[in-house]
């Protein structure tokens, strides 16, 4: 019987997955073997390929404030700047990367996809956390606005000093009747046409009787609200920097969770509007002659296209003087560029997106990436596969050989014939406004036995998903999504979790957080329906237990985000169990437990298996600190697996899925344990 | 052929009709003024009366019981060694309130006789009848299995001390009774010390001096969430339901027949969790004295072998997959002594599984495709709170019947006639693009707890949503969502592609929970109403598949918009808000001016357009289905107050869960379209046009009382 459980998180619209696999250039592909670089202990895995392509990225930093797109080094295309806000101090291993950076603009690639130099830090007089700021070229200057409800501030670009300065050089008041969330300006002369995206209605967090509390009613429904935005527009003397009379170009509910809003126009004029953005990568086009026909933007097909990722920013190529524009968002950044055509309908039609990408880079898989480490295409060589926050699984070809790998861009992995994708949809942990994520926890494995590896994940959800591999070793193909189910009803433990699998005996074994955040075996029976076979347990018969009960939040989102792993950590023959979770994780107990009670560090503990695989006992946690230092590589969710990258005479080495996108290698003589029991 | 109907009670058909080729009117149709079917013999649709299978008529209609939504097979022994399949005893559970003139107002156990099997060999049975019986008509406990020569009902109670007796009572054939009064009861102890709660129990014969009894029981007590806060989610901030699943376990016990005493009573598996959210249990007789055990089964469908040998396996299909039940169980009965098959029943189809004899290296027994038990002269069935849409899905000119129902079924039934003069057969079940029947269920995370994670409550709406020509499904579900499958396939061979969801602004489409929604298109523009997440009408437009524009929200012609809810103070008995959504809406031109009125089949809790003075507004009377006039026009609609359907001027009950309409040019259509009404016992009532009479305004009568509705003995079944 065909079954559609219905999933709170269900799978998105084909177009986000068809967006999704047109964005990373098929032809940067290396053909033949590719010698590794070595790897360095303690940093993320870098790409090797085509000069250490991969999608522009800034260190450790989730999302990148997409601020400025100018002609500064070539004619042929703008250079960029952001803003970038990383508190991931962990000196003297790595320095924090705050602050403004500028992305010289290298070439366009061979599939369209523009690429970038590494980002050079440039002096600035914002915070890195302001995201109302745009740059403009305005004349010969480069300046910098930044415009809120309450404040208009200016500064300019020192050509010789690269730099815009430690201080404004105009700052004035402004009275906009809505929050600004994000503007943009269209230079004419002595003037500028502005376009503000406000929020007239704030997004509201339902009031709660107690953490345990739902932000849903008994019918399903959220209770809080969603913020909705509208856009204003007005005239802004570029002399006197004084406003004129702000006015409504669209009703008060223009966009749901606004975002971002540029202005952009074709050379004929044709296009000559703003396009809006929101958090759940909704792209809407408002033209200024005709605001009334609002409409999403579309491809070529005549689809509306949804942004891979959710929008943080959107910026034209060209203040005002360009169709085409950029996306920013966690998960990357993204060119759209306008293909000349409209619908019948006056919507217009973009080309397929392309990622921006940087050269000398570190591979990137979007953000909050979950990995596990397999030979995915059957080549001998083990690669990585990899989950991330926007519900995308990425797969990236290791090159060269296990010692010294050589990774690239990551290709989406497609199940039922179409890249796969899981999002919350309306009912999420933390309300429909964070629709948009998926945080898939993929475990490669070979689940239904035939010598095929298969993908086991949980995602944005509390069950549990399989897609199969129905094709070979070398070229898998993968079934659609099928639900792992217990007495006719969905596995269910808690949310954003990874499972541990193990091949026992001819025996599939299956442990996972359950209801109760509560490690839990499950033994596979026929076809994807699984036994229960109890709780596992400490050496002294306790459970074990993953969640803190001083974590401090309002609701209970922060339990859960469990990734855990099934290995031979100590070489001894047993699997042991790695988990990899956020800040406030607390094994084996919430009172007392690892890392939570130990405040910030590396979210990556293991508990040796102190029995056997056909019975597993464990030992109390011990927590991984980087040469006996903390190392805190960010509080949402960490994935830790072992891999055989790099030395292993010593034993097999660790890899950490990290918030920001990275992949963290630490070799196992670097990695000191610490534990609050011995 | 013939056809028996019987049409008495209402004052207006009196005898038994039998029809043939050369009677083309129903005796006595003339005095009711009926339009029946002037062209057919065996008129499908007759105003006010379930719409019946009339295309391979013989074959009948899938058991169902009355105007109940769950069948409850509890007996099934051969009384007729000859016939292929057992005399079954069914009782009909839920609903069953309706003074409906064609259905009695509640439902007793009944006995149907195996008569044959149909042209698919599927099991026959003759019409259902009364019996007399000892037990209280609604006791679901029932057991009636065959014993040395006799056929018995038991009744096991357990005290709140442990102890479980039994009470028994003999049928006579010959009398079709069980008599009155219990021939043995529980107060004679038969000394069976439980430890466990008493959820079911089995009784199977074995010899003349002994049978076995089978005892599920509650390993582990569920607890419900109750919160009398209905804004209190069942689901915590994690996700997680905040309730406990019950599980299962089995004891089992010899009962000796002569003193008829138990000995030896045991548990059978040292496993309290045998099965989550257990209903109930049979005997599994096994094969040459090896693998004997019983078999368990959940809400969910699951059945599971438990042999006294300690196996727990589920139990699987000839291809070695793990054979579920689509339907929601209630109840598991094997059929006959000595025997490994058994039926299933619940809200939804009465299925017959037979044994192979063959068994999985693992231990579960192999069973082969399950069977639906049809009934001669039934109605159509489907399952229950069917949703129709009258649309020809098949593409040969002819109008047929798409139906979702509550397991998450969309099925279909072809129409062999015309539309003037429908015939259809028995569904079939439309496929996903994995060539297997569709199947939409809530899951773990369901609006009343993941004990209902097996039901679907799909309201599919049949409609060409990306204008390619093709019908496509758009449809709510047991969810708030509003999702959408494509016809990948052609006009006459329809291939549904993958549900997809829809979106405005990237957020998903949602609204209040188990809806169908409305579609129109007009001047090349696509509309999609339905009721928000404030239980608002609200009006959307389709800019691409999945994504849609915000039209806002629709009011009436003072201004006001339109809500569907009733204030939570004047429901009287419901927790939660799960009371709210299940809405159905259709768009068409009922008055024929050309604009497209609004029709909305609603559950007795629903109030539009406001809490508090709106219909149907909580009462029981009569028929959910209201009319909203459109007094705008087609891109802008405004609707006039809702008016509430009645029959003839009357009211009539079909049940409080959901009723779905839908308009439909089926039938005698010159007074203007006709209505399909699916209720919650899963059959469709059709009514003519000029039957339908509307409540002019939403107060609610006071002086209407329920006895003076017109009762029938709905003997049939």
């Amino acid at each position: 019987m065909y079954q559609y459980m219905k999933q709170t998180k269900p799978i998105l619209c084909s177009l986000l997955l068809l967006l999704a696999g047109s964005l990373c250039p098929t032809r940067l592909v290396a053909q033949e073997p590719v010698v590794g670089r070595p790897l360095v202990s303690g940093a993320a895995l870098p790409a090797t390929l085509n000069d250490g392509l991969a999608q522009l990225s800034c260190d450790f930093v989730i999302t990148p404030s997409l601020i400025g797109s100018v002609n500064i080094s070539s004619e042929e295309f703008p250079d960029l700047f952001v803003n970038c806000s990383s508190n991931k101090n962990n000196k003297p291993v790595r320095k924090p990367f705050i602050g403004c950076y500028y992305f010289k603009f290298k070439e366009l690639g061979p599939d369209n996809n523009p690429i970038y130099y590494p980002a050079e830090k440039v002096e600035a007089p914002w915070s890195p956390e302001n995201g109302n700021v745009k740059l403009y070229r305005i004349g010969d200057m480069l300046y910098a606005f930044s415009i809120t409800s309450k404040k208009l501030h200016i500064a300019y670009w020192d050509e010789t000093l690269r730099s815009f300065g430690k201080e404004w050089m105009y700052e004035g008041d402004v009275n906009v009747p809505m929050t600004v969330v994000d503007f943009d300006l269209v230079p004419q002369g002595s003037s500028a046409t502005v376009v503000l995206m406000c929020r007239n209605k704030r997004s509201r967090e339902p009031k709660i009787k107690s953490p345990a509390q739902a932000e849903y009613d008994s019918a399903g429904i959220y209770r809080g609200d969603i913020a909705e935005g509208q856009v204003l527009y007005t005239k802004l003397n570029l002399v006197e920097f004084t406003f004129s009379r702000f006015i409504a170009l669209t009703p008060p509910k223009a966009i749901l969770t606004p975002r971002a809003i540029t202005a952009v126009q074709s050379p004929d004029g044709a296009l000559s509007g703003c396009v809006i953005g929101n958090k759940n990568g909704a792209l809407k086009y408002i033209p200024f002659t005709n605001p009334s026909a609002m409409d999403y933007i579309r491809n070529e097909s005549g689809e509306v296209i949804t942004n891979h990722c959710l929008i943080a920013d959107v910026l034209s190529l060209k203040a005002g003087a360009s169709a085409d524009f950029f996306t920013s968002g966690e998960g990357g950044m993204t060119y759209y560029q306008f293909s000349g055509k409209f619908t019948p309908s006056g919507a217009p039609i973009y080309k397929e997106p392309k990622m921006v990408l940087h050269v000398q880079n570190d591979i990137h898989a979007g953000s909050l990436v979950s990995q596990s480490v397999a030979d995915w295409d059957g080549d001998g060589v083990v690669d990585i596969v990899a989950g991330n926050s926007a519900g995308h699984i990425m797969f990236f070809k290791n090159y060269g050989t296990n010692s010294l790998p050589a990774f690239g861009l990551g290709e989406y992995i497609k199940a039922g014939g179409r890249i796969l994708a899981e999002r919350a949809g309306y009912y999420e942990s933390q309300g429909p406004e964070e629709s948009a994520w998926g945080y898939m926890g993929p475990t490669v494995f070979d689940w239904d036995g035939n010598g095929t590896q298969d993908i086991v994940y949980s995602y944005n959800d509390v069950i549990y998903k399989v897609v199969r591999n129905v094709g070979t070793p070398q070229e898998p193909l993968l079934t659609e999504p099928e639900t792992i189910m217990i007495d006719g009803v969905e596995l269910a433990g808690v949310w954003r979790c990874r499972p541990g699998l193990v091949r026992v005996g001819g025996k599939v074994m299956m442990l996972i957080a359950d209801e109760n955040e509560a490690l839990h075996l499950y033994e596979k029976s026929v076809g994807n329906n699984v036994i229960d076979r109890g709780l596992v347990r400490l050496k002294d018969g306790k459970i074990i237990t993953g969640h803190s009960t001083n974590f401090g939040e309002r609701h209970y989102g922060m339990n859960g985000r469990k990734k855990l792993e099934l290995a031979d950590w100590d070489g001894d023959g047993d699997v042991d169990l790695l988990i990899g979770c956020a800040r406030q994780g607390s094994f084996p107990s919430p009172e007392l437990g690892l890392p939570g009670s130990r405040g910030r560090g590396l979210q990556a503990i293991w508990l040796e298996n102190v029995g056997s695989n056909e019975q597993m006992v464990f030992d109390y946690p011990r927590q991984f600190t980087f040469r006996g230092v903390p190392y805190y590589v960010g509080g949402h969710e960490t994935t830790v697996t072992t891999c055989p990258f790099g030395d292993t005479t010593g034993g097999v080495n660790l890899l950490v899925g990290v918030e920001c996108g990275r992949f963290v290698f630490f070799e196992r003589e670097d990695l000191k344990d610490v534990s609050l029991w011995y | 052929m013939k056809l028996h109907r019987i049409l008495a009670g209402l004052g207006l058909m009196a005898s038994v009709v039998s029809c043939t080729s050369d009677s083309p009117l129903l005796v006595g149709e003339a005095e009711s003024g009926l339009k029946a079917n002037a062209q057919s013999s065996s008129p499908s649709l007759v105003s006010g009366y379930f719409i019946k299978p009339t295309h391979n008529a013989d074959d009948g209609g899938r058991l169902s019981s009355g105007m109940c939504y769950a069948n409850i097979v509890f007996g099934g022994v051969y009384l007729d060694k000859q016939k292929p399949y057992p005399t079954i005893f069914v009782s009909g559970t839920g609903g069953g309130q309706a003074d409906l003139y064609l259905s009695k107002s509640d439902f007793g156990p009944r006995v149907a006789h195996c008569v044959g099997t149909t042209s698919q060999q599927r099991p026959l049975y003759s019409p259902l009848q009364k019996f007399t019986y000892p037990w209280e008509k609604d006791d679901q406990t029932i057991v009636v299995t065959t014993m040395e020569k006799d056929v018995y009902g038991f009744k096991f109670i357990r005290t709140s001390s442990g102890n479980v007796g039994f009470n028994r009572a003999r049928y006579d054939v010959e009398a079709n009774s069980f008599g009155t009064t219990w021939e043995w009861e529980s107060t004679r102890q038969a000394g069976i010390q439980l430890p466990k709660q008493l959820l079911r129990t089995a009784v199977a014969y074995k010899s003349p001096t002994q049978a076995k009894l089978w005892f599920l029981c509650y390993g582990v007590t569920g607890v419900s969430f109750d919160d009398p806060d209905p804004s209190v989610s069942e689901y915590g901030s994690d996700g997680i339901w905040k309730g406990t699943i019950p599980y299962g376990t089995v004891y089992c016990a010899d009962l000796n027949l002569t003193t008829l005493k138990a000995e030896n009573v045991r548990k059978v598996v040292n496993n309290d969790k045998i099965i989550g959210f257990p209903t109930s249990i049979t005997d599994f007789h096994g094969v040459d004295d090896q693998h004997d055990g019983c078999l368990v089964v959940n809400k969910f469908g699951a059945i599971k072998y438990v042999g006294s040998d300690g196996t727990v396996d589920y139990i699987y299909d000839t291809g070695g997959e793990v054979l579920t039940n689509n339907s929601l169980v209630k109840q598991i009965c094997a059929t006959g002594r000595f025997s490994n098959n058994f039926i299933t029943s619940g809200e939804g189809q009465a299925l017959y599984y037979e044994f192979s004899g063959k068994f999985m290296p693992s231990g579960g027994p192999i069973y082969l495709p399950p069977k639906p038990l049809m009934v001669e002269n039934g109605d159509l069935f489907f399952d229950s709170m069917p949703n129709p849409t009258v649309v020809d899905w098949d593409g040969d000119g002819v109008q047929d019947l798409v139906v979702g129902n509550s397991p998450g079924n969309i099925v279909w039934c072809k129409n062999y006639g015309s539309d003037l003069n429908p015939s259809f057969g028995d569904y079939e079940y439309i496929c996903g693009p994995d060539g297997k029947p569709l199947c939409f269920r809530a899951g773990y995370y369901e609006v009343q707890g993941p004990q209902e994670a097996c039901w679907g409550y799909i309201g599919p709406n049949v409609f060409d949503w990306n204008g390619d020509g093709l019908y496509d499904i758009v449809f709510g579900f047991n969810d708030g969502c509003i999702k959408y499958m494509l016809n990948e396939g052609t006009a006459t061979a329809p291939r549904m592609g993958e549900a997809q969801d829809m979106y405005v602004d990237g957020v998903q489409l949602y609204g209040v929970w188990r809806q169908r929604p409305a579609l129109a298109r007009v001047d090349g523009r696509t509309y999609l109403m339905m009721f928000d997440t404030e239980e608002r009408l609200h009006l959307y437009e389709r800019s691409g598949n999945s994504t849609l524009i915000d039209r806002g929200v629709i009011r009436l012609t003072d201004g006001s918009v339109i809500t569907g809810y009733l204030d939570p103070s004047l429901i009287a008995d419901d927790r939660n808000y799960g009371v709210n959504g299940r809405k159905k809406l259709e768009l068409a031109d009922w008055n024929g001016d050309g604009k497209l009125d609004l029709v909305i089949g609603s559950c007795r809790q629903g109030s539009v357009p406001n809490p508090f003075t709106g219909l149907p507004n909580y009462d029981a009377r009569g028929l959910q289905v209201i009319w909203l006039e459109n007094k705008g026009d087609n891109h802008n609609f405004v609707f006039r107050w809702p008016r509430r359907m009645m029959f003839r001027g009357k009211h009539y009950n079909l049940g409080a869960h959901e009723n779905s309409a839908c308009v439909c040019t089926l039938g005698d259509c010159s007074d203007g379209p006709n209505m399909l009404v699916g209720v919650e016992c899963g059959k469709i009532v059709f009514y003519q046009h000029d039957d339908l009479t509307w409540e002019n305004d939403g107060t609610i009568e006071t002086n209407f009382s329920i006895t003076t509705g017109i009762e029938h003995d709905y003997g049939l079944y």
